[in-house]
Protein backbone atom coordinates (compact mmCIF):
# COMPACT_ATOMS: atom_id res chain seq x y z
CA UNK A 1 0.00 0.00 0.00
CA UNK A 2 0.95 3.78 -0.33
CA UNK A 3 1.44 6.73 1.84
CA UNK A 4 0.04 8.93 -1.15
CA UNK A 5 -2.18 11.86 0.38
CA UNK A 6 -6.31 11.11 0.46
CA UNK A 7 -7.41 14.23 -1.68
CA UNK A 8 -10.57 15.72 -0.23
CA UNK A 9 -13.41 14.98 -2.81
CA UNK A 10 -16.32 16.50 -1.19
CA UNK A 11 -17.15 19.10 1.75
CA UNK A 12 -20.64 20.21 3.04
CA UNK A 13 -20.29 22.27 5.09
CA UNK A 14 -23.93 24.34 6.14
CA UNK A 15 -25.74 25.11 9.41
CA UNK A 16 -27.19 21.76 9.36
CA UNK A 17 -24.12 19.37 8.35
CA UNK A 18 -20.63 19.81 8.10
CA UNK A 19 -18.72 17.22 6.48
CA UNK A 20 -16.41 15.69 3.76
CA UNK A 21 -15.63 12.90 1.44
CA UNK A 22 -11.95 12.13 0.70
CA UNK A 23 -10.32 9.80 -1.39
CA UNK A 24 -6.65 7.97 -1.44
CA UNK A 25 -5.26 8.45 -4.45
CA UNK A 26 -2.68 5.69 -4.23
CA UNK A 27 -5.20 3.25 -4.01
CA UNK A 28 -7.52 4.21 -7.32
CA UNK A 29 -7.37 1.75 -10.11
CA UNK A 30 -4.95 2.74 -12.80
CA UNK A 31 -7.06 3.65 -15.79
CA UNK A 32 -9.11 6.02 -13.41
CA UNK A 33 -8.71 9.22 -15.33
CA UNK A 34 -11.67 11.22 -13.81
CA UNK A 35 -10.99 14.40 -12.01
CA UNK A 36 -11.29 14.72 -8.85
CA UNK A 37 -14.29 16.83 -8.26
CA UNK A 38 -14.27 19.42 -5.52
CA UNK A 39 -18.03 20.20 -4.83
CA UNK A 40 -17.80 22.24 -1.80
CA UNK A 41 -21.30 23.49 -1.16
CA UNK A 42 -20.15 26.02 1.13
CA UNK A 43 -17.28 27.75 2.48
CA UNK A 44 -18.12 29.68 5.35
CA UNK A 45 -15.84 29.22 8.38
CA UNK A 46 -17.15 26.65 10.73
CA UNK A 47 -18.78 28.05 13.72
CA UNK A 48 -16.83 27.84 16.76
CA UNK A 49 -16.67 25.20 19.42
CA UNK A 50 -20.51 25.78 20.85
CA UNK A 51 -20.87 28.28 23.31
CA UNK A 52 -21.32 26.79 27.09
CA UNK A 53 -20.93 30.24 28.86
CA UNK A 54 -23.93 32.64 28.41
CA UNK A 55 -25.73 35.04 30.25
CA UNK A 56 -24.35 38.04 32.59
CA UNK A 57 -20.72 39.08 32.09
CA UNK A 58 -19.38 40.72 34.42
CA UNK A 59 -16.06 41.84 34.61
CA UNK A 60 -14.08 41.68 37.93
CA UNK A 61 -12.73 45.27 38.73
CA UNK A 62 -10.74 44.79 41.67
CA UNK A 63 -8.15 42.50 40.59
CA UNK A 64 -4.70 42.70 39.78
CA UNK A 65 -4.96 39.68 37.42
CA UNK A 66 -6.48 41.52 34.43
CA UNK A 67 -7.91 39.06 32.24
CA UNK A 68 -9.81 37.24 35.10
CA UNK A 69 -13.48 37.68 33.82
CA UNK A 70 -16.76 36.33 35.88
CA UNK A 71 -19.69 34.62 34.24
CA UNK A 72 -22.44 31.66 34.59
CA UNK A 73 -22.93 29.01 32.78
CA UNK A 74 -25.08 26.72 32.89
CA UNK A 75 -24.80 24.19 36.41
CA UNK A 76 -25.49 20.82 34.90
CA UNK A 77 -23.23 21.59 31.22
CA UNK A 78 -20.72 22.16 34.14
CA UNK A 79 -20.95 19.38 35.65
CA UNK A 80 -21.24 17.11 32.61
CA UNK A 81 -18.11 18.66 31.24
CA UNK A 82 -15.92 19.03 34.80
CA UNK A 83 -17.91 16.44 37.16
CA UNK A 84 -20.58 16.25 39.10
CA UNK A 85 -18.69 18.11 42.31
CA UNK A 86 -17.85 20.70 39.79
CA UNK A 87 -16.38 23.65 42.19
CA UNK A 88 -16.21 21.13 45.50
CA UNK A 89 -14.53 18.03 44.38
CA UNK A 90 -13.32 17.60 48.38
CA UNK A 91 -16.69 18.22 49.70
CA UNK A 92 -18.70 15.08 50.36
CA UNK A 93 -22.55 13.81 50.05
CA UNK A 94 -24.41 13.37 53.28
CA UNK A 95 -26.86 10.34 53.16
CA UNK A 96 -29.29 10.86 56.19
CA UNK A 97 -31.31 7.34 56.24
CA UNK A 98 -28.94 5.07 55.04
CA UNK A 99 -30.08 1.97 54.47
CA UNK A 100 -28.50 -1.35 56.34
CA UNK A 101 -29.61 -3.75 53.65
CA UNK A 102 -27.86 -5.34 51.19
CA UNK A 103 -26.58 -3.13 48.24
CA UNK A 104 -25.53 -4.68 44.71
CA UNK A 105 -23.14 -1.20 43.43
CA UNK A 106 -22.78 -2.25 40.09
CA UNK A 107 -26.90 -2.70 39.64
CA UNK A 108 -26.79 1.20 40.04
CA UNK A 109 -25.19 1.77 36.47
CA UNK A 110 -28.67 -0.05 35.15
CA UNK A 111 -31.07 2.44 37.00
CA UNK A 112 -31.91 4.55 34.04
CA UNK A 113 -32.98 1.32 32.41
CA UNK A 114 -34.29 -0.12 35.35
CA UNK A 115 -36.60 2.41 36.22
CA UNK A 116 -37.87 3.86 32.68
CA UNK A 117 -41.35 3.57 31.90
CA UNK A 118 -43.34 0.17 31.29
CA UNK A 119 -45.26 1.53 28.44
CA UNK A 120 -43.45 2.57 25.26
CA UNK A 121 -45.66 5.28 24.83
CA UNK A 122 -44.70 6.75 27.88
CA UNK A 123 -41.13 6.76 27.37
CA UNK A 124 -40.76 9.65 25.33
CA UNK A 125 -41.42 11.40 28.56
CA UNK A 126 -39.22 10.18 30.73
CA UNK A 127 -36.72 12.21 32.05
CA UNK A 128 -33.93 10.26 33.26
CA UNK A 129 -30.77 13.18 33.83
CA UNK A 130 -30.56 11.98 37.01
CA UNK A 131 -29.98 8.19 37.00
CA UNK A 132 -27.33 8.84 33.83
CA UNK A 133 -25.25 10.84 36.40
CA UNK A 134 -24.25 7.42 38.32
CA UNK A 135 -21.53 6.66 35.42
CA UNK A 136 -21.06 9.67 34.52
CA UNK A 137 -17.49 10.81 34.25
CA UNK A 138 -16.17 14.19 33.50
CA UNK A 139 -14.66 15.24 30.10
CA UNK A 140 -11.52 17.20 31.85
CA UNK A 141 -10.73 18.16 35.48
CA UNK A 142 -9.60 21.48 36.64
CA UNK A 143 -6.23 22.28 38.31
CA UNK A 144 -6.98 22.01 42.09
CA UNK A 145 -9.61 19.37 41.73
CA UNK A 146 -8.84 15.80 44.13
CA UNK A 147 -9.54 12.66 42.04
CA UNK A 148 -12.61 12.03 40.82
CA UNK A 149 -15.24 9.81 42.67
CA UNK A 150 -17.90 8.69 40.46
CA UNK A 151 -21.06 8.68 41.89
CA UNK A 152 -21.68 5.48 41.72
CA UNK A 153 -18.56 5.08 44.12
CA UNK A 154 -20.27 7.26 46.24
CA UNK A 155 -24.21 6.54 46.28
CA UNK A 156 -25.86 5.45 49.63
CA UNK A 157 -29.30 3.80 49.53
CA UNK A 158 -31.37 5.46 51.47
CA UNK A 159 -34.51 4.25 53.52
CA UNK A 160 -35.77 7.57 55.59
CA UNK A 161 -38.93 7.19 58.00
CA UNK A 162 -41.00 9.74 55.68
CA UNK A 163 -40.13 7.00 52.73
CA UNK A 164 -41.29 4.52 54.23
CA UNK A 165 -44.81 6.70 54.99
CA UNK A 166 -44.62 7.39 51.64
CA UNK A 167 -44.12 4.16 50.55
CA UNK A 168 -47.46 2.42 52.41
CA UNK A 169 -49.26 5.72 50.97
CA UNK A 170 -48.43 4.69 47.30
CA UNK A 171 -49.51 1.64 47.91
CA UNK A 172 -52.86 3.04 49.44
CA UNK A 173 -53.02 4.94 46.34
CA UNK A 174 -53.16 2.28 44.08
CA UNK A 175 -54.98 0.23 45.91
CA UNK A 176 -57.60 2.97 46.05
CA UNK A 177 -57.48 4.45 42.81
CA UNK A 178 -55.91 1.84 40.25
CA UNK A 179 -59.31 1.35 39.13
CA UNK A 180 -59.97 4.52 38.34
CA UNK A 181 -58.17 5.98 34.90
CA UNK A 182 -56.34 8.98 35.39
CA UNK A 183 -53.18 10.59 35.15
CA UNK A 184 -51.40 11.33 38.18
CA UNK A 185 -48.74 13.92 38.97
CA UNK A 186 -46.67 13.22 42.33
CA UNK A 187 -44.59 16.10 43.99
CA UNK A 188 -43.34 14.99 46.94
CA UNK A 189 -40.02 15.85 48.22
CA UNK A 190 -37.27 13.71 45.44
CA UNK A 191 -36.80 10.72 48.25
CA UNK A 192 -40.71 10.37 48.83
CA UNK A 193 -41.87 10.75 45.53
CA UNK A 194 -39.57 7.86 44.50
CA UNK A 195 -41.08 6.21 47.56
CA UNK A 196 -44.83 7.05 46.43
CA UNK A 197 -43.89 6.19 42.94
CA UNK A 198 -42.78 2.41 44.45
CA UNK A 199 -45.68 1.84 46.37
CA UNK A 200 -47.98 2.72 43.31
CA UNK A 201 -46.28 0.69 40.90
CA UNK A 202 -48.39 -2.07 40.83
CA UNK A 203 -51.53 0.15 39.47
CA UNK A 204 -49.65 3.63 37.66
CA UNK A 205 -46.73 3.69 35.42
CA UNK A 206 -44.38 5.90 36.88
CA UNK A 207 -42.40 8.35 34.96
CA UNK A 208 -39.69 9.88 36.61
CA UNK A 209 -39.09 14.05 35.69
CA UNK A 210 -35.92 14.53 37.91
CA UNK A 211 -34.05 16.90 35.79
CA UNK A 212 -30.65 17.60 37.09
CA UNK A 213 -27.72 16.12 38.74
CA UNK A 214 -26.37 16.32 42.69
CA UNK A 215 -24.02 18.52 43.72
CA UNK A 216 -22.38 18.42 47.37
CA UNK A 217 -24.03 22.55 47.73
CA UNK A 218 -27.19 22.00 45.76
CA UNK A 219 -30.14 23.70 46.34
CA UNK A 220 -31.86 20.63 45.52
CA UNK A 221 -30.89 17.19 47.30
CA UNK A 222 -31.03 15.49 44.16
CA UNK A 223 -28.57 12.67 45.73
CA UNK A 224 -31.25 11.90 48.04
CA UNK A 225 -33.52 11.73 45.30
CA UNK A 226 -30.87 8.94 43.77
CA UNK A 227 -30.55 7.15 46.97
CA UNK A 228 -33.94 6.35 47.08
CA UNK A 229 -33.99 5.46 43.58
CA UNK A 230 -31.24 2.83 44.71
CA UNK A 231 -33.20 1.70 47.40
CA UNK A 232 -35.86 0.83 45.39
CA UNK A 233 -34.33 -0.14 42.44
CA UNK A 234 -34.80 -4.19 42.87
CA UNK A 235 -38.13 -3.77 43.10
CA UNK A 236 -39.15 -1.37 39.43
CA UNK A 237 -36.38 -4.21 37.88
CA UNK A 238 -38.10 -7.19 39.37
CA UNK A 239 -41.68 -5.47 38.35
CA UNK A 240 -40.40 -4.52 35.12
CA UNK A 241 -38.44 -7.77 33.95
CA UNK A 242 -42.09 -9.96 35.64
CA UNK A 243 -44.12 -11.12 32.54
CA UNK A 244 -47.09 -10.77 34.50
CA UNK A 245 -46.80 -7.12 35.26
CA UNK A 246 -49.48 -4.81 33.39
CA UNK A 247 -47.91 -2.55 30.71
CA UNK A 248 -50.41 -0.89 29.85
CA UNK A 249 -50.92 1.18 33.59
CA UNK A 250 -52.32 4.92 33.48
CA UNK A 251 -48.97 7.08 34.17
CA UNK A 252 -47.96 8.58 36.92
CA UNK A 253 -45.42 11.30 36.61
CA UNK A 254 -42.68 11.96 39.13
CA UNK A 255 -41.32 15.28 39.97
CA UNK A 256 -39.19 15.98 43.03
CA UNK A 257 -41.08 19.16 44.87
CA UNK A 258 -37.86 20.44 45.82
CA UNK A 259 -36.58 21.33 42.06
CA UNK A 260 -37.14 25.23 42.33
CA UNK A 261 -35.80 25.21 45.91
CA UNK A 262 -34.79 28.91 47.28
CA UNK A 263 -31.61 29.66 46.07
CA UNK A 264 -29.75 32.74 47.60
CA UNK A 265 -26.22 32.44 47.97
CA UNK A 266 -23.98 31.56 44.96
CA UNK A 267 -20.38 31.19 47.19
CA UNK A 268 -22.26 28.24 49.33
CA UNK A 269 -24.48 26.82 47.21
CA UNK A 270 -25.09 24.98 44.24
CA UNK A 271 -27.90 26.04 41.70
CA UNK A 272 -28.82 22.60 40.67
CA UNK A 273 -32.31 24.03 39.93
CA UNK A 274 -34.39 22.79 37.24
CA UNK A 275 -38.42 23.05 35.98
CA UNK A 276 -41.06 20.13 35.52
CA UNK A 277 -40.19 18.89 31.59
CA UNK A 278 -44.07 17.51 31.72
CA UNK A 279 -45.88 16.71 28.59
CA UNK A 280 -49.31 18.29 27.65
CA UNK A 281 -51.87 16.87 29.72
CA UNK A 282 -54.34 17.31 27.65
CA UNK A 283 -52.99 15.10 25.27
CA UNK A 284 -52.89 12.57 27.76
CA UNK A 285 -56.37 11.17 27.19
CA UNK A 286 -55.89 7.83 27.65
CA UNK A 287 -54.94 8.27 31.19
CA UNK A 288 -58.74 9.40 31.83
CA UNK A 289 -59.86 12.89 31.84
CA UNK A 290 -59.12 13.41 35.47
CA UNK A 291 -55.96 14.40 36.72
CA UNK A 292 -54.27 13.89 40.71
CA UNK A 293 -51.85 15.71 42.36
CA UNK A 294 -50.40 14.13 44.70
CA UNK A 295 -48.82 16.24 47.68
CA UNK A 296 -47.58 16.16 50.28
CA UNK A 297 -50.51 17.94 52.32
CA UNK A 298 -53.67 19.23 51.36
CA UNK A 299 -52.60 23.02 51.90
CA UNK A 300 -49.64 22.06 49.16
CA UNK A 301 -50.58 24.37 46.26
CA UNK A 302 -48.84 23.11 42.97
CA UNK A 303 -45.42 24.73 42.42
CA UNK A 304 -45.20 27.62 40.07
CA UNK A 305 -44.15 25.58 37.29
CA UNK A 306 -47.05 23.02 37.42
CA UNK A 307 -49.58 26.17 37.04
CA UNK A 308 -50.13 27.05 33.90
CA UNK A 309 -50.78 23.19 32.83
CA UNK A 310 -53.03 22.58 35.00
CA UNK A 311 -55.30 25.63 34.48
CA UNK A 312 -55.06 24.59 31.19
CA UNK A 313 -56.30 21.57 31.66
CA UNK A 314 -59.18 22.81 33.66
CA UNK A 315 -59.58 24.82 30.81
CA UNK A 316 -59.66 21.64 28.42
CA UNK A 317 -62.85 20.01 31.00
CA UNK A 318 -60.05 17.91 32.48
CA UNK A 319 -60.83 17.58 36.51
CA UNK A 320 -58.06 17.77 38.61
CA UNK A 321 -58.27 16.56 42.22
CA UNK A 322 -55.87 16.84 45.11
CA UNK A 323 -54.76 13.88 46.51
CA UNK A 324 -52.92 14.38 50.73
CA UNK A 325 -50.22 11.95 50.79
CA UNK A 326 -50.34 12.25 54.62
CA UNK A 327 -54.08 11.26 54.41
CA UNK A 328 -53.59 8.18 52.87
CA UNK A 329 -53.67 5.38 55.59
CA UNK A 330 -53.64 1.46 54.50
CA UNK A 331 -56.37 -0.13 53.03
CA UNK A 332 -58.59 -2.06 55.32
CA UNK A 333 -61.07 -3.64 52.90
CA UNK A 334 -63.98 -2.55 50.68
CA UNK A 335 -65.59 -0.31 53.06
CA UNK A 336 -62.14 1.49 54.19
CA UNK A 337 -61.48 1.57 50.74
CA UNK A 338 -63.95 4.66 49.89
CA UNK A 339 -63.26 6.37 53.07
CA UNK A 340 -59.14 6.14 52.37
CA UNK A 341 -59.77 7.88 49.70
CA UNK A 342 -62.44 10.75 50.24
CA UNK A 343 -60.47 11.52 53.30
CA UNK A 344 -57.22 12.41 50.99
CA UNK A 345 -58.40 13.62 47.80
CA UNK A 346 -60.55 16.30 46.51
CA UNK A 347 -61.26 18.30 43.83
CA UNK A 348 -59.19 21.00 42.97
CA UNK A 349 -59.51 24.44 40.69
CA UNK A 350 -55.58 25.86 40.42
CA UNK A 351 -55.98 29.57 40.26
CA UNK A 352 -53.81 31.46 37.25
CA UNK A 353 -51.00 33.26 39.23
CA UNK A 354 -48.25 34.94 37.56
CA UNK A 355 -44.59 34.07 39.28
CA UNK A 356 -41.11 33.63 37.24
CA UNK A 357 -42.66 30.36 35.98
CA UNK A 358 -46.15 30.35 34.82
CA UNK A 359 -47.93 32.91 33.00
CA UNK A 360 -51.22 33.40 35.27
CA UNK A 361 -53.78 33.19 32.45
CA UNK A 362 -54.87 30.02 30.88
CA UNK A 363 -52.87 29.61 27.38
CA UNK A 364 -50.52 32.19 28.12
CA UNK A 365 -47.42 32.15 27.70
CA UNK A 366 -44.60 30.64 30.20
CA UNK A 367 -41.49 32.74 30.78
CA UNK A 368 -38.21 31.83 30.81
CA UNK A 369 -37.06 32.12 34.56
CA UNK A 370 -33.42 34.01 34.88
CA UNK A 371 -30.70 33.35 36.81
CA UNK A 372 -31.76 29.87 37.28
CA UNK A 373 -29.70 26.70 37.08
CA UNK A 374 -26.58 29.02 36.68
CA UNK A 375 -23.18 28.66 38.05
CA UNK A 376 -21.00 31.51 38.81
CA UNK A 377 -17.28 30.43 36.70
CA UNK A 378 -13.96 32.26 36.46
CA UNK A 379 -12.44 32.41 33.43
CA UNK A 380 -9.49 33.73 31.45
CA UNK A 381 -9.77 34.33 27.70
CA UNK A 382 -12.18 31.62 27.49
CA UNK A 383 -11.25 28.53 29.05
CA UNK A 384 -12.74 27.97 32.40
CA UNK A 385 -10.77 28.03 35.19
CA UNK A 386 -13.05 26.56 37.66
CA UNK A 387 -15.88 27.33 39.85
CA UNK A 388 -16.23 31.04 41.03
CA UNK A 389 -16.13 30.55 44.40
CA UNK A 390 -13.94 27.02 44.16
CA UNK A 391 -11.80 26.78 47.59
CA UNK A 392 -9.04 25.40 45.70
CA UNK A 393 -8.92 28.86 42.79
CA UNK A 394 -6.15 30.85 42.66
CA UNK A 395 -8.08 33.87 41.30
CA UNK A 396 -10.10 33.59 44.72
CA UNK A 397 -6.65 33.83 46.25
CA UNK A 398 -5.63 37.09 44.45
CA UNK A 399 -8.88 38.57 45.29
CA UNK A 400 -8.63 37.47 48.53
CA UNK A 401 -12.34 37.75 48.18
CA UNK A 402 -15.25 34.29 48.52
CA UNK A 403 -18.51 34.86 49.37
CA UNK A 404 -20.91 37.67 48.31
CA UNK A 405 -20.50 39.02 45.01
CA UNK B 1 -10.28 -4.55 -7.07
CA UNK B 2 -13.09 -6.02 -5.00
CA UNK B 3 -14.54 -3.94 -1.91
CA UNK B 4 -15.58 -3.80 1.61
CA UNK B 5 -18.15 -1.76 3.19
CA UNK B 6 -18.07 -0.22 6.88
CA UNK B 7 -19.89 1.91 8.71
CA UNK B 8 -21.45 3.67 11.80
CA UNK B 9 -24.00 6.07 12.58
CA UNK B 10 -24.60 7.35 16.33
CA UNK B 11 -27.69 9.77 17.48
CA UNK B 12 -26.66 11.40 20.31
CA UNK B 13 -29.05 13.69 22.67
CA UNK B 14 -27.54 17.51 22.67
CA UNK B 15 -28.68 18.05 25.99
CA UNK B 16 -26.73 15.41 27.91
CA UNK B 17 -23.70 15.50 26.43
CA UNK B 18 -23.43 19.32 25.69
CA UNK B 19 -19.84 19.18 24.71
CA UNK B 20 -20.13 16.47 21.81
CA UNK B 21 -21.21 18.43 19.16
CA UNK B 22 -18.47 21.41 19.21
CA UNK B 23 -15.65 18.27 19.74
CA UNK B 24 -17.31 16.42 16.77
CA UNK B 25 -17.31 20.05 15.03
CA UNK B 26 -13.87 20.94 15.86
CA UNK B 27 -12.23 17.74 14.79
CA UNK B 28 -13.84 17.68 11.46
CA UNK B 29 -13.07 21.73 10.76
CA UNK B 30 -9.29 20.62 11.75
CA UNK B 31 -9.63 17.91 9.37
CA UNK B 32 -11.95 18.67 6.78
CA UNK B 33 -12.32 22.30 6.22
CA UNK B 34 -9.17 23.75 6.97
CA UNK B 35 -7.25 21.28 4.75
CA UNK B 36 -7.93 19.76 0.95
CA UNK B 37 -5.12 16.87 1.80
CA UNK B 38 -4.54 14.61 4.22
CA UNK B 39 -2.15 11.26 4.87
CA UNK B 40 -3.07 8.49 6.46
CA UNK B 41 -1.85 9.31 9.65
CA UNK B 42 -3.44 12.40 9.58
CA UNK B 43 -6.58 10.41 8.77
CA UNK B 44 -6.72 7.83 11.19
CA UNK B 45 -5.33 10.61 14.35
CA UNK B 46 -8.74 12.06 13.11
CA UNK B 47 -10.74 9.07 13.31
CA UNK B 48 -9.86 7.34 16.13
CA UNK B 49 -10.06 10.82 18.07
CA UNK B 50 -13.94 11.02 16.58
CA UNK B 51 -14.51 7.45 17.89
CA UNK B 52 -13.27 8.40 21.32
CA UNK B 53 -15.31 11.43 21.56
CA UNK B 54 -18.31 9.06 20.46
CA UNK B 55 -17.19 5.90 22.50
CA UNK B 56 -17.22 8.95 25.65
CA UNK B 57 -20.56 9.73 25.42
CA UNK B 58 -22.09 6.18 24.37
CA UNK B 59 -24.13 6.45 26.94
CA UNK B 60 -25.99 8.75 25.41
CA UNK B 61 -26.47 7.39 22.63
CA UNK B 62 -30.28 6.48 21.69
CA UNK B 63 -30.19 5.73 18.10
CA UNK B 64 -27.50 4.16 15.67
CA UNK B 65 -26.46 1.56 13.13
CA UNK B 66 -23.65 -0.16 12.11
CA UNK B 67 -22.88 -2.35 8.59
CA UNK B 68 -20.31 -4.11 7.03
CA UNK B 69 -20.23 -5.67 3.72
CA UNK B 70 -17.81 -7.69 2.18
CA UNK B 71 -20.00 -7.82 -1.37
CA UNK B 72 -18.38 -6.05 -3.63
CA UNK B 73 -21.25 -4.54 -5.31
CA UNK B 74 -23.25 -3.74 -2.55
CA UNK B 75 -20.41 -2.20 -0.67
CA UNK B 76 -19.60 0.10 -3.45
CA UNK B 77 -23.41 1.12 -3.83
CA UNK B 78 -24.18 1.61 -0.49
CA UNK B 79 -20.98 3.81 0.29
CA UNK B 80 -22.46 5.62 -3.10
CA UNK B 81 -25.51 5.96 -0.82
CA UNK B 82 -23.82 7.40 2.33
CA UNK B 83 -21.92 10.12 -0.25
CA UNK B 84 -24.78 10.66 -1.58
CA UNK B 85 -27.18 11.36 1.79
CA UNK B 86 -24.17 13.85 2.90
CA UNK B 87 -23.65 15.58 -0.40
CA UNK B 88 -27.73 16.13 -0.44
CA UNK B 89 -27.58 16.85 3.21
CA UNK B 90 -30.66 14.43 2.84
CA UNK B 91 -31.55 13.66 6.52
CA UNK B 92 -30.00 17.39 7.57
CA UNK B 93 -32.63 19.74 8.68
CA UNK B 94 -33.66 22.69 6.01
CA UNK B 95 -34.19 25.60 8.99
CA UNK B 96 -33.26 25.94 12.69
CA UNK B 97 -35.24 23.90 15.10
CA UNK B 98 -37.50 26.06 17.44
CA UNK B 99 -35.71 26.64 20.31
CA UNK B 100 -36.52 23.47 23.24
CA UNK B 101 -39.80 24.40 25.46
CA UNK B 102 -37.84 24.10 28.92
CA UNK B 103 -41.24 23.28 30.25
CA UNK B 104 -41.65 20.44 28.07
CA UNK B 105 -39.10 17.32 27.52
CA UNK B 106 -38.11 18.16 23.97
CA UNK B 107 -34.29 17.23 23.60
CA UNK B 108 -32.37 18.02 20.44
CA UNK B 109 -30.52 15.29 18.50
CA UNK B 110 -26.83 15.19 16.44
CA UNK B 111 -25.84 12.36 14.44
CA UNK B 112 -22.07 11.62 13.47
CA UNK B 113 -21.33 9.46 10.71
CA UNK B 114 -18.63 7.54 9.07
CA UNK B 115 -18.06 5.37 6.41
CA UNK B 116 -15.69 3.86 4.90
CA UNK B 117 -14.37 1.90 1.35
CA UNK B 118 -11.92 -0.43 1.75
CA UNK B 119 -9.98 -3.16 -0.64
CA UNK B 120 -10.78 -6.31 0.58
CA UNK B 121 -8.34 -8.72 1.54
CA UNK B 122 -6.00 -6.47 3.34
CA UNK B 123 -4.91 -6.94 6.95
CA UNK B 124 -7.14 -3.74 8.03
CA UNK B 125 -10.67 -5.00 6.09
CA UNK B 126 -9.96 -8.42 7.63
CA UNK B 127 -9.50 -7.00 11.37
CA UNK B 128 -12.22 -4.84 10.48
CA UNK B 129 -14.13 -7.63 9.65
CA UNK B 130 -13.55 -9.46 12.11
CA UNK B 131 -14.87 -6.54 14.76
CA UNK B 132 -17.65 -6.60 13.21
CA UNK B 133 -18.70 -10.50 13.33
CA UNK B 134 -21.43 -9.67 16.08
CA UNK B 135 -24.05 -12.65 16.91
CA UNK B 136 -27.44 -11.54 15.55
CA UNK B 137 -28.64 -11.09 18.64
CA UNK B 138 -26.25 -8.57 19.50
CA UNK B 139 -26.33 -6.47 16.91
CA UNK B 140 -27.93 -3.45 18.64
CA UNK B 141 -25.95 -3.52 21.60
CA UNK B 142 -24.81 -0.41 23.28
CA UNK B 143 -22.06 -2.76 23.71
CA UNK B 144 -21.46 -3.84 20.37
CA UNK B 145 -21.58 -0.23 19.23
CA UNK B 146 -18.99 0.38 21.46
CA UNK B 147 -16.97 -2.62 20.57
CA UNK B 148 -17.12 -1.60 16.99
CA UNK B 149 -15.84 2.17 17.84
CA UNK B 150 -12.96 0.69 20.06
CA UNK B 151 -12.04 -1.53 16.84
CA UNK B 152 -11.86 1.13 14.80
CA UNK B 153 -8.24 2.33 16.13
CA UNK B 154 -7.12 -0.60 14.16
CA UNK B 155 -7.96 0.76 11.11
CA UNK B 156 -4.98 1.45 8.50
CA UNK B 157 -5.59 4.48 6.09
CA UNK B 158 -3.34 2.92 3.88
CA UNK B 159 -5.51 0.19 3.15
CA UNK B 160 -8.57 2.92 2.86
CA UNK B 161 -9.40 3.86 -0.40
CA UNK B 162 -12.52 6.24 0.68
CA UNK B 163 -14.07 7.46 3.90
CA UNK B 164 -16.38 9.95 4.69
CA UNK B 165 -17.32 11.91 8.52
CA UNK B 166 -19.95 14.00 8.66
CA UNK B 167 -21.76 15.69 11.63
CA UNK B 168 -25.55 16.91 11.58
CA UNK B 169 -25.95 19.35 12.60
CA UNK B 170 -22.89 21.91 12.55
CA UNK B 171 -24.39 24.61 14.77
CA UNK B 172 -26.63 23.99 17.78
CA UNK B 173 -29.43 25.90 16.70
CA UNK B 174 -29.84 23.29 13.78
CA UNK B 175 -30.50 20.11 15.94
CA UNK B 176 -32.55 17.71 15.17
CA UNK B 177 -36.15 17.17 16.87
CA UNK B 178 -38.08 13.41 17.55
CA UNK B 179 -40.19 14.68 14.90
CA UNK B 180 -37.16 14.55 12.34
CA UNK B 181 -36.20 11.43 13.82
CA UNK B 182 -39.37 9.72 13.29
CA UNK B 183 -39.47 10.05 9.83
CA UNK B 184 -38.63 7.58 7.19
CA UNK B 185 -35.70 8.72 5.97
CA UNK B 186 -34.53 8.20 9.66
CA UNK B 187 -35.52 4.36 9.29
CA UNK B 188 -32.46 3.16 9.13
CA UNK B 189 -31.54 4.08 13.00
CA UNK B 190 -32.85 1.53 15.36
CA UNK B 191 -32.71 1.66 18.71
CA UNK B 192 -29.69 1.15 21.24
CA UNK B 193 -30.78 -1.86 23.41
Amino acid sequence: MTDAPFKREQLVNQPAIVGAKWWHEGLVVAGRREAIRNVAIATAGIAGVSAVIGLAVYSCTRSSIPDVNFQTAKSLEMQMTYGWDFGASSEPLTFNGESTEAFDRERVSKLADELAPLGSRYQPFYVSTLFRSIDAVPKSRLDGDGPFVPLKEALRPILTLSMTSAYAAGRTFAALAGASPRVVIVDLPGMDAVAFAAGASSAFDPIFLFDNWPHPRGVVRSHLTLAAAAYYQPLFAKRASDSSTNKAMPPMFVLDRERLAQYTDEASQFDNRYVARMPTLAGMQSGGKKISLVVADAGDPELDDLNDDLVNATGQGIAITKVAANRLSPVQGDAGTQTGLSQAEAPYTPIPRRTNFSSGQSGGTRPLPTSFGLVPVAIVGGAILGHRYARNGSWNRAYGAAGGG
Amino acid sequence: MLHSFFSIELCFRLDLCPNLLAILSEKVNAQSIAATVSTPQRHWAFYRGCAEACYANLNYAELGCWEFYDDDARAKRDYDEWCSAMVTAKTARTSPSAPSDIYRNEPRYMTFTMAFLLPQRTPCERQLARVCDIPESELWLRQTFGRILQGMRGINFASVKSDIAYLIPRDNDWGLTRADLSDSKFGYLRALL
